[in-house]
Order: C-alpha cells, then structure tokens, then sequence
C-alpha cells in the first residue's frame, strides 16, 4: 500500500507508457521494418543499419534516446543533405 | 556511411509546430517530456517546468531509490501523479520548476527558493534537504544526501484577481517569475475547478474529518537540522504503523489479530475501523481501506484544495490569467495537458468544456500541432 496523496482507488491495470518502436521504413531502398537500431549506451551513440540494402548511420544520443530518435536523426540527415 | 556528429555538443532540433500531449493522469506528462530530451528538442539538462496546477506533484515517493529515477525511462512505470517531478530534476533534466496555483490552492508558500533533491546516503532512497511542512509531513527530509542536484523552485499565484488589480501586475508577474526557453508548460485541467474526490467518503460518518487526528502532525518549532532530523524520524514511525495498521485492514477488515504495538493511533484507527465496518454493511459494499489510508494521507497539512469553479470563474481564469501570462512569456518548446478527472480532481462534469476552452487558447496563442489526445488510447483493462 504506497502512501498516496491522490488517488482514491488503486490503479487499474494499464498501458499508459506508450511503446517505442524498434524497426523502422528504410529511407534509402523503403523496404518496411528493415533498419534496426544498436545503441551503444556506455558511448553515447547508436548505429542504425538496413539489413535489406545495407545502408547506414551513426549518431550521439543521450540516457533518454530511443531508437525512434537514431531513425529521426537519420531522416534529418537525409533531408537536410537533399 | 553519415559521419558521426561531434560528440561534445548536440545542437538542439526543434519541433516544426509545438506539440501538446493530452493526459489522463498527470505523471503520464513525463514521457512526452523525456521523449523531447531523447529527440534532442530538448536539452538533457537546465529545462524549466511550467506547472499550473491545483497541487504541486513535488512529493517523492518513500520507496524510490535515487538510482532509480537516474535510470532514464525505466523509472515512468513507477510515478504516480503526486510525485512525477522531483525525479526528473534528481535525474538532472529539470533544474527549475514554477508551480503557479489558483487562489484555493496553498501547500507551498509563494516565494522562489533553491532546493536540492538527492539520495540518503544510507537507505539511498530520494529525498530532500527543503523543510518545508509539504516535505516534512512526509518524512522525505534528508540533512544528507549524496548525487546531489540543485533546483530552483518558484511557487505563485495566477488568478485574473492579482492581475485585475493593477494594469502593470502581468509585467511584475512576468518578470518574478523569468520564464526562459528551454521550457515545457505543463497545465493541469484541475487549476481551473478542483475537486477532492476524498470528502465524499463514508461522508454520512464523516471519515474525512476523523482522519484529521489519526494522521495529525506537528511540525518542528524550530528549524534547526537537529530538530528537524528527529520529527522526521518519529513522523517517519508514525506512518509506518499507520501503514501497517490500514494494510492489516485491507487483509483482515479488523484489527482483532494485529500483532503491533496497541498504541494511541491503533485504538484510533480501530474505532475509525469499527464506523467504517458499520457503514460499509449499511452501503452493501466492501470497505475500501486503502481509500482511507489515502485519505488520510492527504490530512496533514488540512486537507487538499476543493473549490468546483462556476462556468464564469472558468472563463475568467483563462481569458484574464492564462491569456495574458502565455502572451507575456517566450513560447514553450512543448506543452503537456492532465485531465485528471478520473480520480475525481477535475470535476468530471466541468472537464471536456475547460479542456476545450484551454486546447482552443493554446491554438490561438501558439502555432501548434493538433493536440495527441494520448488519454483515448491508453489501455485501462
């Protein structure tokens, strides 16, 4: 029993943390979930890679990012590149 | 391959339009927060939280570890909406908070202070060196801490009466409070008309009230550290045994067989138990312990905030106080919204017109995203 200043009843069982996703759309050959993201958290970077055609990215991150975030940098990337 | 960018210095990327995120409950907020941190549009450390509110959500809870709420996204699944704050500023992200509060609302003095928030350096779980009573009461007073952050806490009042007064008061207000990016403004719907969803229970025998006493507590006539120490330490006892007291409750729906100590507060909570039992019968339903225990918990400072606003003092509130505040500060880099009206602390009957009234202001002041109403989608069962 936690010592709670608001609530009146228990909290329902609930998924209120949205889920990240993990796969994401190849931004270079567009195959469908074919990048997959490997943080490196120790060096505060990540790596993002498309089995499909091989491209790839690497960025900083920081303790909050996510792989939602490495595949943003890399669309950044891109578009600020074209 | 992209070349990796320098590794020192992120530049920050910015939102193309300001996003609002619409909760249910308050602590959900943080993850759109930490999603902006994680996303670069906001800064890993030095943000300012904009908190209007009817509570301040500053409390810790007794359990976390101060590791745990340095552990990134990992510590969101264990806040609750009292308590979502403190460890964003204990994991460094946030090093201000401004906690604005309606007329009705008072469990912060008005004044800025600076607070440090870090883990006890024996049981390492978060607490505060702040003596005021909101932190007192609940024995999260610490005279050492170790991993400690540093923040500054404003605590004002923004009602459309202290800017009717006089026509300079915005711009007195505006410069007190020294709003600079990057901020997030965080708007609870309950500033506007606050609820207490814990008067209405077992109200025939006025449990609420009789909490008063069993939860009473004495704060310090002095405030030297070793004072202070020792009231935490006995405020700290006195919860315990209430806690183990309402979780004997929750089991056994008595004390018959409670093997503490029959101290004052067992005989007060067994006589409370005995009403409760009474009218529980009376109502056909299981007594709610754990409600009580709730309600108890809010009793020591007097109770929480209640005042239901009228449809005027709604509109009021937001044409004189929210408009002239946001048009008189730089713009948020993202802006999150609670309901709160699930428990009971936005009147649930008053909740869609404030949201409404609060989305449509934010439209007309900011260029903003639709608002993501994450509160239809989140699962409850």
């Amino acid at each position: 029993m936690g010592r709670r200043k608001s609530k009146r009843k228990p909290p329902p069982k609930r998924k209120a943390i949205e889920p990240l996703d993990q796969q994401f759309n190849c931004p270079f050959c567009n195959h469908e979930k074919s990048c997959e993201v490997k943080m490196d958290r120790a060096r505060n970077t990540a790596r993002i890679q498309c089995r499909v055609c091989l491209e790839d990215f690497q960025t900083t991150t920081n303790v909050l990012s996510e792989p939602i975030d490495v595949y943003n940098d890399w669309v950044d990337a891109c578009e600020s590149a074209n | 391959m992209a070349e990796i960018k320098e590794a020192n210095y992120v530049p920050l990327k910015q939102f193309k339009k300001i996003p609002i995120y619409v909760v249910e409950e308050h602590n959900d907020a943080l993850q759109f927060i930490y999603s902006a941190i994680g996303g670069k549009k906001l800064p890993l450390e030095g943000i300012t939280l904009l908190h209007l509110d009817a509570h301040p959500d500053m409390l810790i809870d007794r359990k976390l570890k101060g590791e745990e709420a340095r552990s990134g996204r990992q510590v969101l699944p264990l806040l609750q909406i009292e308590n979502w704050i403190v460890p964003a500023v204990a994991a460094g992200h946030i090093n201000r908070v401004v906690w604005l509060r309606p007329p009705w609302a008072a469990q912060f003095r008005d004044d800025t202070r600076v607070v440090h928030v870090g883990d006890h350096p024996i049981t390492g779980e978060l607490r505060t060196d702040c003596k005021e009573p909101y932190y007192l009461s609940d024995a999260l007073y610490s005279s050492q801490l170790v991993n400690k952050k540093k923040f500054i806490f404003t605590s004002a009042e923004l009602s459309d009466s202290v800017l009717a007064e006089d026509h300079n008061n915005i711009q007195k207000l505006v410069t007190h409070l020294n709003i600079t990016q990057p901020y997030v403004l965080d708007i609870d719907l309950d500033f506007f008309s606050t609820g207490n969803p814990f008067l209405s229970l077992y109200e025939n025998i006025k449990v609420y009230d009789r909490l008063q006493p069993i939860f009473d507590f004495k704060l310090p006539d002095n405030d030297e550290t070793e004072t202070i120490d020792k009231v935490v330490e006995s405020r700290e006892r006195q919860l315990e045994e209430l806690e183990n007291l309402f979780q004997h409750l929750e089991k056994f729906d008595n004390l018959d067989e409670y093997e503490g100590e029959q101290s004052h507060a067992y005989h007060l909570v067994a006589d409370l138990a005995a009403a409760i039992n009474t009218e529980a019968k009376k109502l056909n339903e299981k007594p709610d312990w754990r409600a009580v225990f709730a309600g108890g918990c809010t009793r020591d400072q007097g109770g929480l905030p209640y005042h239901i606003s009228t449809e005027q003092e709604i509109q009021t509130l937001v044409k004189d106080a929210l408009v002239p505040l946001l048009q008189n500060i730089p713009p948020p880099v993202l802006i999150t919204v609670a309901r709160s009206t699930d428990d009971g602390y936005c009147p649930p009957d008053q909740v869609e017109y404030i949201q409404s009234l609060v989305l449509e202001t934010l439209k007309e002041i900011y260029y903003t995203d639709d608002p993501a109403l994450h509160y239809l989608t989140v699962n409850t069962y």
